[in-house]
């Protein structure tokens, strides 16, 4: 496998992550700081499956997906009750626990050495069709009446129950729908990488991914693609910097957030409109002159 | 018993780097209603500026904690200048906030680790490295230290915020905002102040945890769990802060003791949600009618 390869393999895991992220950060408005975890129940059950049970790859990654909808439900009830911060909130002590029980776990999970010897099948075709199915899912989702239903609870929650909206239900559909993005990535990981440990994942590494989002722009879908894309792109163009790479990485996503906190779309979306429509009160109207 | 006294001793030790942690945390919270991950920051910073001063410039240790506890609070000064200030004059909503607090924390880390190459290090000496042997206990002079230090410096907050102007001023904007600006307080100075000490106190407590464990990039993290204790303590409430802190090194240091070190975040955590689901406001919280 080519470093070419390799570097588009990652990109398209990356890619799926983000666009979980996309639907439950931006369509909902939650945000979720365990999303790595869901990763790490993607990677993990796909890796026992695949190495103590000799499962075939395809039924590795939907055990993954399904492992991780089904934690997504567990965390959820409880906690998608109350107010949006309680939820980041469970979302970290996830992430803290689950780290803890698979360093626990030498038996079943490896300890803190993790599995290794997993066949590395995944290319990047895999990557690439489980990419687009999964986008072609979220766009679907987003133009649904559950999307719709999500952007309403993002604005006003209480709003959108008036309307008859039941806000715990497509809560819990946008989460679980997150996690299983989540949760294929990490199936196709544990088969790029073939081996995994528990430090691999992480509130920090959550918290980037939720960065990558906002830096595309929270908003919208393809945004948050491209911006993963390029992201991850400028990353490798960094390699040969050595440590230097993550302060030029964080010091231009920090740049980017706080002149334009809407990120990449902001920016396109800027130059749009004063492309398209040089603003008509300037073009029609003289200064001082009344409409 | 011995092992419970022990153990509790240790409970308090960690338990009090917590509460400074949080109380930062919840400082920033109160006034803002912003979750402030740069809070992080602040406790890289207080323990890697002591540990550099001290190793390459031979400082006396005692000297270069002090500076880098003040450099920390300068340092969350500056995240704030840089950061929320842009945003607030952009009339931003507070989640973009929360985004920049948190690659805040990671440009730090990274540069942490530029410097230090990510290493595990000590500092050059030790600080108090004796014990007190009281019956068969063994008491390190360092934990009663820490202790002292985190019990005086959150006294001295509180006359801050109890007997001063600025503390007046932070405790109204920390009401309302909006009002206290009606009344006459500069919201940029109160924030700033606010910001000043929530990275004191973060320095604080990562030049301890410097002290007592090692010095790594890894410090950092502390934030989230202080976000948890910030959170478990009750929200707007900085008693509730030290509770929440406290709660979280007992049940940390007696569930390592009692059953197993790795898998004590689980627990801990799964008790701590398992508390917020009935009692949602939190130890020292209220419960507020959410207005409409």
């Amino acid at each position: 496998m080519s470093f070419l390869e390799g570097v588009i393999v990652q990109v398209l895991i990356l890619a799926i992550v983000t666009q979980g992220i996309f639907v439950i950060t931006g369509l909902t408005g939650l945000f979720s700081l365990g999303q790595a975890s869901f990763v790490a129940a993607g990677a993990y059950t796909a890796g026992v499956l695949a190495i103590r049970l000799q499962w075939p790859f395809f039924y590795c990654l939907l055990g993954g997906i399904l492992a991780a909808v089904l934690i997504s439900i567990i965390i959820g009830i409880p906690s998608l009750r109350l107010r949006n911060v309680y939820f980041s909130l469970a979302t970290i002590a996830f992430c803290y626990g689950l780290e803890s029980i698979l360093n626990v776990s030498t038996d079943l999970f490896g300890g803190a050495i993790g599995l290794i010897g997993i066949p590395t099948i995944t290319r990047w075709w895999h990557a690439l069709t489980a990419l687009i199915i999964v986008y072609i899912i979220i766009r679907f989702f987003r133009l649904s009446r559950y999307g719709r239903a999500c952007v309403s609870i993002r604005t006003d929650e209480v709003a959108a129950q008036s309307y008859g909206i039941n806000a715990m239900f497509i809560k819990q559909i946008s989460f679980s729908l997150s996690a299983a993005a989540a949760g294929l990535a990490g199936g196709l990981l544990v088969f790029y990488i073939g081996y995994i440990s528990p430090d691999m994942f992480g509130v920090p590494i959550s918290s980037e991914y939720l960065i990558i989002v906002f830096f595309g722009g929270l908003y919208s879908q393809g945004a948050v693609l491209i911006g993963t894309t390029l992201l991850t792109l400028f990353m490798e163009l960094l390699r040969t910097t050595n440590e230097l790479r993550m302060v030029i990485y964080s010091a231009v996503i920090l740049g980017i957030i706080i002149f334009q906190p809407t990120g990449l779309y902001g920016i396109y979306d800027r130059l749009r409109r004063k492309l398209k429509s040089p603003s008509p009160i300037k073009s029609d109207l003289k200064e001082g002159e009344r409409r | 018993m011995f092992l419970f006294l022990q153990q509790l001793l240790n409970g308090f030790s960690v338990g009090s780097m917590y509460a400074l942690l949080a109380v930062g945390f919840s400082l920033v919270y109160n006034i803002l209603g912003i979750v402030n991950f740069s809070h992080g920051a602040t406790i890289l910073i207080g323990s890697y500026v002591a540990f550099w001063l001290a190793q390459y410039l031979g400082m006396p240790l005692e000297l270069a904690l002090i500076i880098s506890i003040v450099s920390a609070g300068l340092g969350s000064l500056l995240i704030e200048r840089m950061t929320l200030r842009p945003l607030r004059r952009q009339k931003q909503p507070s989640i973009f906030f929360f985004i920049a607090s948190l690659t805040v924390f990671n440009l730090t880390t990274a540069i942490i680790i530029y410097f230090g190459k990510g290493d595990i290090v000590s500092y050059p000496k030790a600080i108090l490295g004796g014990y007190f042997e009281m019956w068969e206990l063994i008491i390190s002079q360092l934990d009663v230290a820490m202790l002292a230090i985190a019990i005086v410096s959150l006294s001295l907050l509180n006359i801050i915020l109890y007997k001063t102007r600025l503390g007046l001023a932070i405790r109204s904007a920390s009401y309302n905002l909006k009002a206290a600006q009606l009344m006459g307080i500069n919201p940029d100075f109160v924030i700033a102040g606010t910001f000043l000490f929530a990275g004191l106190l973060g320095g604080l407590a990562g030049a301890l945890l410097g002290v007592k464990y090692a010095v790594f990039p890894g410090l950092g993290d502390m934030v989230f769990k202080a976000f948890f204790c910030c959170m478990i303590g009750g929200l707007g409430s900085i008693t509730g802060a030290i509770w929440g802190g406290l709660l979280m090194g007992l049940l940390e240091t007696f569930i390592s003791g009692y059953i197993n070190s790795a898998i004590s975040p689980a627990i801990t955590f799964g008790l701590l949600i398992a508390l917020l689901l009935v009692r949602p406001q939190g130890l020292a919280g209220r419960l507020v009618e959410e207005k409409i």
